[in-house]
C-alpha cells in the first residue's frame, strides 16, 4: 500500500471510530447507570461496572407518577402513526415505483423538501389550528403530526422496496388471470412484505422518539418523551438515566432488525428472501 | 383450441418513439410465427400489444375472431413466457404452475393432475417442491413454459425465451420447443433477435425493422429471396454479400458490370434489365453460392484474399473485390494465403438484385 493511501485509510478509520464513540459512549453510560442500584449512581469516583446488576432504578422509573400512562400513550400514538403512514405511504411508494407520471421526479424530491421546515417554525400555527379543530391534546392529533414527519421516509423506503419487485412478475400474474389489483395483492405485496415491515418499524421509531411536537400539542395526554422532557428538570439523576434508556430501547432493537433496508433506502432495495 | 391472431393497423408509441407502426399481421391457427429483428425494433412491444400488457394507441387486435383490443390480459385467452421467465420467487414450482388454474377456480384434483402432466412433459416433475431460487436458469425457463402451457391457451406468446441460456442449452431447448409446439399445436408468436433461432423454429418469419414488418415469409423464402437489403444483411451466417454493379448493355445483350468484370445475368431478367441500362444496383449473393477458383481465370471475378478462417466443415474466406468485402464459403481443403488473387464464380440463379435508393429487391415477372 502506498503512503497516501495508508494515511487516507487511517483518517477514515479514525473518523469512523470517533463517530461511533460519540454515539455509543453515552448509550453505554446510560445503559449501565439504569441497571445500577440507585444509591451507587452518585458515587465518585464512578466504578466502570455496577457492584451488582439491579432493576431497582428501572422499577423506580416505571412506578413514577405519569410514566406508565404516558408509555401507553406513546405506544398508541406510534401504532396510529404506523397505520396512517403505511396506509398512505405504501400506495404512494408503489405509484412512484410503478407508474410514470408527469412530475414524478419532482414529487420524489418534493417529498424530502417537506422535511426542511423546522417543526419549531410551525409550532404556534399548528397549535392554534389543532385547538380550532379539537385535535389539541389528543393522541390522534399527535399521531397525525408524526405521520406527516414519517411519511417522506416511508414513501422513499417503500418506493425502493417496490422497485425491487420486478414488474414482470405482476405482468405474468396478469397474463395468468389476475386483475391489476389481484397481481399486486398476490405477487407484489407478499414479496414486499419484509421490506414493508422494516418501513413500519422505522415509522414506529420516528414516532416513539419524537418529542417536540408531542410536547407542544399535548397537556395531559403526554407521550413518554414529552412526559420525560417536562418532568426531567425536577427529577433525580437515576430517573433520567432510566428514562433515557427506556427511550433508546425500541430504537436500538428495531434499527438492528432493519439496518439492511436502511442501507438500501436510496437504491432499489430488494425484498430478498 | 388454437386461435387466429389478427392485428389491424396497430400503432403504439412511447412519447415520440413509435415502437409499432400501423402493423397488419395475421397469424394462422396453429402457426408458429417468429418476430425477428434487431434490438429495439418493436418486437416486444408488438407481443405485449397482443397480450394486452400494452394498450394500443390505434388499430384493433383480434384473437380467434374476437375483438380483444380493450380487454385485459386475463380475458384474452393468451399465455406468455417472459424473457426474464418471471417465475414467482415466493412460490414453489408446483404453485407457480398451478397459479393460473387456481385463478380460474379449477377444481383441486384437476389442477393436481394438470400440473403433473405438464411437469412431466417438460421434465421438471422432480422439481415440483423446490423454490425458484433453488433452480438453474434452464430449469426456471422450463417452469415458465410449463406455467404457460398448463393454461391450454389459445395463443402462446414467447419473448426471447432462450436468450438467457448458455449456447449449448439454447440449442437443446430450441429443438424441444419445436417438438412441444408440434405436440400442443397452440398458435405461437415467438420473439427473437437470433436469426438462426428464427430460421429453425418458424413456420413463418416476420422480419421487423423500426416498428414495421419488412418481410413476412417462410424461412426458406426469407433466406433465399430477402425482400430488402436489410433483411439480406440480417439473415444468414455470414449475411448476404453485396457488390455494387452497373447495368450495361452491348449490342442487344445486357450484363452487370462489377468494376471491369462482367457478370452474366439470368435469361429471364434480361428484358427487364435492358430498360435499366446505365443504372447502378446492389448485387447480393450468399457465401455458399460463390464458387472459388484458386487462380483467376476466364469468367471468374478476380478477388484478393484478406483472411481465411477454417471452421471445421467449411472454410470461410474474407476477400476483397474493388471496395467491397465479401465472405465466401469453400471447402476446407482449398489452400489459399492472404494476399493471393483468386477467382469467384457467382451462381447465376442465386443472385439477388436490389435498388440502391430504396434497398428493395427488384421483382422480375
Ligand atoms: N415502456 C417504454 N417506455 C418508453 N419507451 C419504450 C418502452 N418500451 C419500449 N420502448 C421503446 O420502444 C422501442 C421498441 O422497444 P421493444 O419493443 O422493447 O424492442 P425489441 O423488443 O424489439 O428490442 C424502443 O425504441 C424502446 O426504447
Ligand atoms: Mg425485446
Amino acid at each position: 500500500m502506498s503512503y497516501p493511501r495508508i494515511l487516507r485509510r487511517t483518517f477514515l478509520y479514525m473518523s469512523v471510530l470517533t463517530f461511533a464513540l460519540w454515539v455509543l459512549v453515552p448509550i453505554l453510560f446510560i445503559g449501565i447507570s439504569s441497571f445500577t442500584p440507585r444509591n451507587e449512581i452518585y458515587k465518585w469516583p464512578k466504578p466502570l461496572l455496577p457492584s451488582h446488576f439491579s432493576l431497582d432504578t428501572m422499577q423506580f422509573f416505571l412506578n413514577s407518577y405519569g410514566v406508565l400512562s404516558s408509555l401507553l400513550n406513546s405506544v398508541w400514538v406510534a401504532l396510529l402513526t404506523l397505520a396512517f403512514t403505511l396506509a398512505v405511504g405504501a400506495p404512494a411508494g408503489y405509484a412512484v415505483a410503478r407508474f410514470y407520471f408527469r412530475g414524478r421526479e419532482g414529487f420524489r424530491l418534493g417529498i424530502l423538501v417537506t422535511r426542511m421546515f423546522p417543526t419549531a417554525l410551525l409550532a404556534v400555527p399548528l397549535a392554534v389550528t389543532f385547538i380550532r379543530w379539537g385535535l389539541y391534546d389528543t393522541l390522534i392529533g399527535v399521531a397525525l403530526i408524526h405521520t406527516a414527519m414519517a411519511l417522506p421516509f416511508a414513501v422513499i423506503i417503500t418506493t425502493g422496496i417496490f422497485m425491487g419487485v420486478p414488474k414482470d412478475l405482476e405482468e405474468a400474474a396478469m397474463t395468468l388471470g389476475c386483475s391489476r389489483f389481484g397481481a399486486f395483492a398476490r405477487v407484489a405485496l407478499p414479496l414486499a412484505l419484509p421490506g414493508l415491515a422494516a418501513a413500519a418499524m422505522f415509522t414506529f421509531v420516528i414516532s416513539w422518539n419524537e418529542v417536540f411536537a408531542a410536547t407542544i400539542l399535548t397537556v395531559h395526554n403526554r407521550t413518554l418523551p414529552a412526559h420525560i422532557l417536562t418532568t426531567i428538570q425536577a427529577s433525580p439523576l437515576y430517573f433520567r438515566f432510566a428514562g433515557g434508556f427506556f427511550m433508546i430501547l425500541p430504537a436500538l432493537f428495531f434499527m438492528f432488525l432493519i439496518r439492511r433496508y436502511l442501507f438500501h433506502m436510496w437504491g432499489g432495495a430488494t425484498a430478498e428472501r | 383450441m388454437a386461435a387466429e391472431i389478427r392485428l389491424e393497423k396497430v400503432r403504439k408509441a412511447f412519447g415520440k418513439v413509435v415502437a409499432v407502426k400501423d402493423m397488419d399481421l395475421v397469424v394462422e391457427p396453429k402457426e408458429f410465427l417468429v418476430l425477428l429483428g434487431p434490438s429495439g425494433c418493436g418486437k416486444t412491444t408488438t407481443l405485449r400489444c397482443i397480450a394486452g400488457l400494452e394498450r394500443v394507441d390505434q388499430g384493433k387486435v383480434y384473437i380467434g375472431g374476437r375483438d380483444v383490443t380493450v380487454l385485459p390480459p386475463s380475458r384474452r385467452g393468451i399465455a406468455m413466457v417472459f424473457q426474464s421467465y418471471a417465475v414467482f420467487p415466493h412460490m414453489t414450482v408446483a404453485q407457480n404452475i398451478a397459479f393460473g388454474l387456481r385463478m380460474r377456480h379449477t377444481p383441486k384434483e384437476e389442477i393436481k393432475k394438470a400440473v403433473k402432466e405438464v411437469a412431466e412433459l417438460l421434465q421438471i416433475d422432480e422439481l415440483l417442491k423446490r423454490y425458484p431460487s433453488q433452480l438453474s436458469g434452464g430449469q426456471r425457463q422450463r417452469v415458465a413454459v410449463a406455467r404457460a402451457l398448463v393454461m391450454r391457451p389459445e395463443v402462446l406468446l414467447m419473448d426471447e425465451p432462450l436468450s438467457n441460456l448458455d449456447a449449448l442449452l439454447r440449442l437443446q431447448m430450441r429443438a424441444e420447443l419445436k417438438k412441444l409446439h408440434r405436440e400442443v399445436g397452440t398458435t405461437t408468436v415467438y420473439v427473437t433477435h437470433d436469426q438462426i433461432e428464427a430460421l429453425s423454429l418458424g413456420d413463418r418469419i416476420a422480419v421487423m425493422r423500426e416498428g414495421e414488418i419488412v418481410q413476412l415469409d417462410t424461412p426458406n423464402e426469407v433466406y433465399d429471396r430477402p425482400a430488402t437489403v436489410f433483411v439480406a444483411g440480417f439473415i444468414g451466417t455470414p449475411p448476404m454479400n453485396f457488390l455494387r454493379a452497373e447495368v450495361k448493355g452491348s449490342n442487344g445483350d445486357v450484363y452487370l458490370a462489377v468494376g471491369d468484370f462482367a457478370v452474366e445475368v439470368h435469361e429471364e431478367w434480361r428484358e427487364q434489365l435492358k430498360e435499366m441500362v446505365g443504372e447502378t444496383l446492389i448485387l447480393g449473393i450468399r457465401a455458399e453460392n460463390i464458387e472459388v477458383k484458386s487462380t483467376p481465370e476466364e469468367g471468374a471475378l478476380p478477388a484478393q484474399v484478406v483472411v481465411s478462417e477454417p471452421l471445421g466443415s467449411q472454410q470461410l474466406l474474407t476477400v476483397q473485390v474493388g471496395n467491397d468485402v465479401l465472405k465466401v464459403a469453400t471447402s476446407p481443403d482449398l489452400s489459399v494465403v492472404p494476399g493471393q488473387i483468386i477467382g469467384l464464380v457467382l451462381t447465376k440463379k442465386k443472385i439477388r438484385l436490389f435498388d440502391v435508393a430504396s434497398g428493395k429487391a427488384l421483382k422480375f415477372e
